[in-house]
């Protein structure tokens, strides 16, 4: 028979005020809690209370009643794949709000709309007035005020390009500090929440489930996601004696296309141990010969004092040219790294480790080879310790065995360039893309959708080719060969008795030209061949004369006893040679005190950044060359002929094509051979021979429409992955969030219950005190 | 089913309202500027449309600039050239024409003198109003703008940008054409007096001062009867006469007819006197073949020798064996070889003048070929070439086509004539008088072609018009594109904030309402 002692239902009672306060104090925490930011929901386990087995002589009709509640715990109600699809779509939501912010602010002066006097632009009015002014010079050649309404119009022009490389030159340094803000907040997140995992593992050993800990660490989860795509993986584990504890790791979320990349999947935190990113940046003296440079030649990084280091982690934290990152180990709060050891069958192939001239099989059969330290196909550093029984060799060469294992954490000196996803990966893309502009070895090797992404550099470099075109125009256009009324070349007559021979000039001091001998040849009618010597069989030849220029087609060429396929440069040098020289000089040079447009020396070429007047036009030496014609050979005046006036403002509305390989020199200082040049790697330049075919302005309105193409494409990607990141994080709140109706029901329900509980004690004792004092006193 | 939490609508809520708050300050831009986008990303096809029309309303505003200058240039031509066509026309009383009418037709010609060095001056008047400028540049100079197109200079010619305007390149003995084929070098033998071939000459003999003679011709022209032999006065043979008979002018006479009247004929005579019978029955008629020895040397054909022979050519001149002319050269004039070269030059200036364009963007839609060459249709030719106006070079009279030219020799031809009775039988008259109407005729021509001009002045202002009008309807595209309607971004804003404030309004109930409040 079961038995319930005389006070047993106080013990309910009491039992049930106690759960009914818990539950009251619980719900006070979380109505306190509301506001509190990440606070999960918290509530309170119960399970009834009933002690004993079945009675060994139990009567059927005995009934088994409990003792009452007894409270279990404090737990926290989330939905783990809500936090998983919330923290997936955050990372979009970081990625896509740090690309669309450096959109924004490349808007802010690259898009012109509303900008400039009247809303007329400010870059591309520069080049209206540049066309203005060249009008002016053409209704009235020869006033030498209206060179210098052109020149101060082009002046205008540079400085707006000065201006635009300059904002575009900022941006891309306050980008690269805000990725090094975000890169550090990675860290300072990786190490918050490996420090909590800490924390939160010491609390549950001790039997606290740490909550609060837990909704901060949540926290930090959620931040770390909008910077990079993660997964989060809760596991258990044994820490002996039987006892478990929860384990936190957190693993790059595969963001990467390539299937096969591992890298994208590497652990960033892992429990108590957590990596850092890194951005390395390689010593330049790395393996250098220089005895200056012994003490650092070694080492991979400097240090902030410029000491050596192969540690990536105290290396100085400066970006490499790629903006490249990396992860340093998995270390905890003290500096231990992590490690796993373990006993198991393994497979070691040949080459994977280290044997000389040994039979592998003997190698790792002999015990003083041990420990043996190699890495592994994933690139992470094991080290063998020993090996159980007799490793056997298998028919391809491998050597399989019960190993003894050391295994150390994944150290990656450089992610794959989409390894990553999120806010990190969008300032790394939107400081190192180049859109059209992508080289064939960034294509081929570093990221095969390259050529389609555009940040920064796209626009610093199509800036560039924009201010390199319109110099290189304008500078041929202000350069060539004079010409008679008839379109024969000129050149200078001059007294070559003198030492040096000087120009031979006129009753007017003015140059005196004369053009070349017409040179004649003769074209065999059949078979096409050219001879100079007027042929016996006349009739079977065509006679052709011409007199030397740059166009000459190949049977001139070969008249002229020059190589058919002579190039530009080739008859440049033979017209060069005959006398015959270009005139006219550079109006944009590298920098206003040069004439060139191409430094010889470094293969500097022009940018929106150095373009500037040319130091001969500024100075007065060079002027805008209004006609290339000398009619009579100079003997008539064309004092307001402005042919080639006429010709600039044509150019102006000339559809251009612009190349981006263009941007790229041609030539690069040997660095084997101080002072002399060697030509590009065809692979070092850009794949992409075209970017647009249009006038000057009508390229910087697809600059500025592909700016605003993508800003709209990204604003309405950020829109959506926003609007599902709230939906998703509204529906958490569904579930892990305080609700003021569902506490105040619970405020009610315990209280109710807790009067019960009260209503029962009084209930026990006034039966009882019936029972003790009042039993048996019949008669009394 | 969800739960709806407190925090979870409230966090819903926050956003929502954020939304709003945007789209009302979104809104809100658009009070103070109203515009249907305000960056590319807005809405980039328009903002691409109108970045290029806004770019071609200021080539518009730049060609419009280059259109009225050229208009303003073009009206002061008009201006100038009207002036002149005042000096010249003939419906002007103080005009050169008036000049020349006076010059014609006044019997007794008091001011002959005077009047023609009124004409040379209103030729300086006509050269002074044609170097006329605008702004800086010489309205008439062509492409050479900055200099002065027209001068007289002291040889008495019109020079136009340095290049004598009545240039004459002529036809030389030889050639088939001016320029064609192989003229014939010549040089002075001071000995023989005349030019004679030399394929070393260093000159040419005018084609219009020589004539081409047939062999026959010549002969008759040069062959005396009795082998020269010398007569007295009436054609009786004289050793010491001075006459010689030219064998090809002689006629007969029958004796019949001469004894009949033997006056009527001047006869051929013999030693005595009695005239003489020819050996057919006839005498021979001298009357017209008699000739003073010293005339017939004088008159007689003088063919171009090689300094041995007679240098035989062919219909053109050119020197060619068995060709049957002779070269006959009693007024050949000669041009040097250097002054004939000069001429072909300066007439080629003359031509390239004439047909030199300085072109200018006025909106016609400037292109070029793929050479980079300009396609001139797509441009506007501002040059206006002083000569094409004046005239250049001379005509098949030899006489100059240029205006003044032709006004300062009319003027040179009255002054050679003193004053005093003069009619058209005077020497001089019918000279003036085919000047006069070749003068008329370049009057009316300069008449046309200023007429021209002012046609061209209205194209231009019609053009100015066109560019105008074409900028309007651009700005107009660029309001329609750009600026929104002022009534429409109101409304928007309203109702934008009509939702702000609602969502407000929504916002005060969410906060509030909660079963907390019913708990008593």
């Amino acid at each position: 028979m079961s038995s319930v002692g005389t006070f047993g239902t106080f013990t309910a009672a009491q039992l049930g005020i106690y759960a009914s306060q818990k539950g009251l104090s619980v719900t006070g925490n979380n109505i306190a809690n509301i506001n509190t930011a990440g606070y999960t929901r918290q509530v309170l386990q119960q399970v009834s209370l009933k002690t004993g087995g079945a009675d060994r002589y139990a009567n059927k009709y005995d009934v088994h009643v409990g003792q009452g509640v007894l409270c279990t715990g404090v737990s926290q109600i989330r939905d783990p794949y809500l936090d998983i699809r919330f923290r997936t779509e955050s990372s979009k939501v970081g990625y896509a709000d740090a690309v669309l912010g450096t959109y924004n602010d490349l808007a802010d002066f690259l898009d012109e709309v509303g900008d400039g006097e009247d809303g007329y632009g400010v870059l591309s009015t520069g080049f209206d007035e540049f066309v203005k002014a060249l009008a002016g010079l053409d209704v009235e050649t020869g006033l030498k005020v209206n060179d210098t309404l052109v020149r101060k119009a082009a002046e205008k022009l540079v400085n707006y390009f000065h201006k635009y490389a300059e904002d575009l030159a900022t941006l891309k340094k306050n980008k690269e500090d805000g990725m090094r803000q975000d890169i550090k907040r990675v860290n300072e997140l990786l190490n918050g929440i490996r420090d909590l995992n800490a924390s939160i593992r010491k609390s549950e050993i001790h039997g606290d489930n740490a909550l609060e800990m837990r909704d901060d660490r949540n926290l930090m989860i959620d931040e770390l996601s909008t910077y990079l795509k993660i997964d989060v993986v809760y596991s258990m584990e044994d820490i002996g004696a039987g006892l478990e504890v929860e384990k936190l790791t957190i693993k790059l979320g595969d963001a990467n296309p390539d299937a096969t990349s591992k890298t994208d999947e590497v652990r960033l935190v892992d429990g108590i141990y957590a990596a850092q990113l890194t951005t390395p940046k390689e010593n330049p003296d790395y393996g250098s010969q220089d005895p200056d440079k012994a003490d650092i030649a070694g080492f991979k990084y400097l240090d902030e004092n410029g000491r050596g280091t192969n540690d990536p982690l105290k290396a100085k934290p400066e970006f490499d040219e790629n903006y490249n990152i990396g992860l340093s180990k998995l270390l905890d709060s003290k500096g231990r790294e992590w490690k796993e050891t373990k006993i198991g069958p393994m497979t070691i192939k040949p080459g994977d480790i280290d044997i000389g001239n040994k039979q592998l099989e003997d190698v790792l059969a002999d015990p003083t080879s041990y420990p043996i330290e190699f890495k592994n196909a994933d690139g992470v550093r094991v080290v063998i310790t020993g090996v159980k029984g007799e490793p056997k060799l298998l028919p391809d060469g491998s050597v399989t065995g019960e190993f003894v294992t050391t295994t150390y954490s994944e150290e990656i000196e450089e992610f794959d360039d989409n390894d990553l996803y999120g806010a990190i990966q969008a300032d790394r893309e939107m400081l190192t893309e180049e859109g059209e502009f992508a080289t064939k070895n960034t294509i081929d090797g570093v990221d095969e959708n390259a050529a389609i992404k555009r940040g920064i550099p796209y626009y610093q470099k199509s800036l560039d080719l924009l201010a390199q075109q319109f110099a290189k125009t304008y500078n041929e256009a202000n350069k060539g060969y004079l010409v008679d009324e008839n379109g024969n070349y000129l050149k200078q007559v001059m007294d070559n008795t003198a030492t040096p021979p000087v120009p031979v000039l006129d009753e007017k001091g003015n140059p005196t030209y004369e053009t070349l001998p017409e040179v004649t040849y003769y074209k065999n009618k059949n078979d096409g061949s050219i001879t100079t010597q007027p042929p016996a069989d006349m009739a079977n030849y065509d006679e052709v004369k011409f007199t030397p220029n740059q166009n000459m087609n190949s049977d001139q060429l070969e008249a002229l006893g020059l190589d058919p396929k002579a190039t530009k440069e080739d008859i440049e040098e033979y017209l060069k040679g005959k006398g015959i020289e270009k005139v006219g000089g550079n109006l944009f040079s590298i920098r206003g005190d040069k004439d060139v447009d191409v430094d010889p020396v470094t293969g500097e070429g022009i940018t929106a950044a150095n373009i500037d007047i040319a130091h001969g036009w500024s100075t007065g030496s060079t002027h805008i060359v209004t006609t290339f014609i000398k009619p009579f050979n100079g003997d008539l005046e064309v004092s307001t002929e402005g042919s080639n006036v006429l010709h600039m403002i044509a150019l102006l509305e000339k559809e251009q094509v612009y190349n981006p390989q263009d941007w790229y020199p041609d030539e690069i200082p040997d660095p084997n051979n101080p002072g002399q040049m060697i030509p590009v790697d065809k692979d070092d330049i850009a794949q992409s021979q075209y970017i647009f075919k249009g006038s000057f302005t009508a390229f910087v309105n697809n600059m500025s429409s592909v700016l605003g193409s993508d800003q709209s494409k990204m604003n309405s990607q950020l829109n959506t992955s926003y609007n599902a990141a709230v939906e998703l994080d509204s529906s958490r709140m569904g579930t892990s969030s305080v609700d003021l109706n569902d506490e105040a029901m619970n405020l009610m329900q315990y209280s109710k219950s807790l009067n019960a509980a009260y209503r029962l004690m009084t209930t026990i004792d006034e039966a009882l005190d019936r029972l003790i004092n009042n039993t048996g006193v019949v008669g009394r | 089913m969800i739960r709806a939490t407190t925090s979870g609508v409230l966090n819903s809520y926050r956003t929502n309202l954020m939304q709003s708050f945007i789209t009302q300050s979104t809104a809100m831009k658009n009070i103070p500027k109203p515009r249907n986008f305000h960056s590319y990303a807005d809405d980039t096809a328009a903002a691409s449309r109108s970045y290029q029309i806004r770019r071609s309303l200021q080539r518009t505003g730049a060609q419009l600039g280059s259109s009225q200058s050229v208009t303003y240039k073009f009206e002061s031509a008009w201006a100038a050239l009207g002036s002149v066509v005042d000096d010249v026309s003939n419906s002007h009383s103080k005009s050169e024409w008036h000049d020349v009418l006076v010059a014609l037709n006044d019997p007794t010609g008091d001011a002959r003198q005077a009047l023609g060095k009124a004409m040379t001056k209103l030729g300086d008047d006509i050269i002074q109003c044609m170097n006329t400028k605008y702004g800086d540049n010489f309205v008439f100079a062509g492409a050479d703008g900055l200099n002065v197109p027209f001068e007289i200079r002291e040889d008495g010619h019109v020079y136009y940008r340095g290049v004598n305007v009545d240039t004459e390149v002529p036809k030389l003995l030889g050639e088939t054409k001016v320029g064609q084929g192989t003229p014939v070098k010549v040089s002075w033998d001071a000995a023989k007096n005349q030019y004679i071939q030399d394929l070393n000459g260093t000159s040419y003999l005018r084609a219009d001062s020589v004539e081409i003679m047939s062999k026959d011709e010549y002969d008759k022209a040069t062959t005396l009867l009795n082998n020269g032999a010398a007569y007295d006065g009436t054609g009786k043979p004289d050793l010491n006469g001075k006459y010689v008979i030219v064998a090809d002018k002689t006629t007969t006479v029958s004796k019949a007819d001469y004894n009949a009247d033997p006056d009527a004929y001047f006869v051929l005579k013999d030693a005595n006197g009695d005239p003489l019978d020819d050996g057919s029955g006839n005498y021979t008629v001298i009357k017209d073949a008699i000739i003073k020895k010293e005339d017939f040397e004088a008159s007689k054909p003088k063919a171009l020798t090689n300094g041995a022979n007679l240098v035989e050519v062919d219909k053109n001149g050119a020197p060619t064996t068995g060709g049957g002319y002779y070269v006959v050269m009693n007024d050949a004039e000669s041009i040097s070889e250097k002054e004939y070269e000069q001429a072909k030059t300066d007439l080629a200036k003359l031509e390239y003048m004439s047909k030199e364009g300085d072109y200018v963007d006025i909106g016609r839609g400037l292109q070029e070929d793929l050479e980079g060459n300009l396609i001139e249709s797509s441009a506007f030719n501002q040059a206006l070439q002083g000569i094409n106006f004046l005239g250049y070079g001379v005509d098949e009279d030899g006489d100059p086509k240029n205006i003044v030219s032709l006004a300062r020799r009319m003027g040179e031809l009255c002054t050679q004539f003193s004053d005093g009775e003069w009619s058209d039988k005077s020497e001089g008259w019918d000279e003036l008088n085919r000047l006069a109407k070749k003068f008329e005729k370049m009057s009316d021509q300069l008449n046309t072609m200023h007429t021209d001009m002012d046609a061209d002045a209205k194209a231009l202002k019609n053009n100015n018009d066109l560019l105008t009008d074409k900028a309007d309807t651009m700005k107009e595209q660029i309001h329609d594109l750009e600026d929104m309607d002022e009534a429409e971004a109101i409304s928007s804003f309203i109702w934008a904030q009509y939702c702000y404030n609602a969502a407000l309004k929504v916002g005060n109930s969410v906060l509030s309402e909660s079963l907390m409040d019913y708990m008593s």
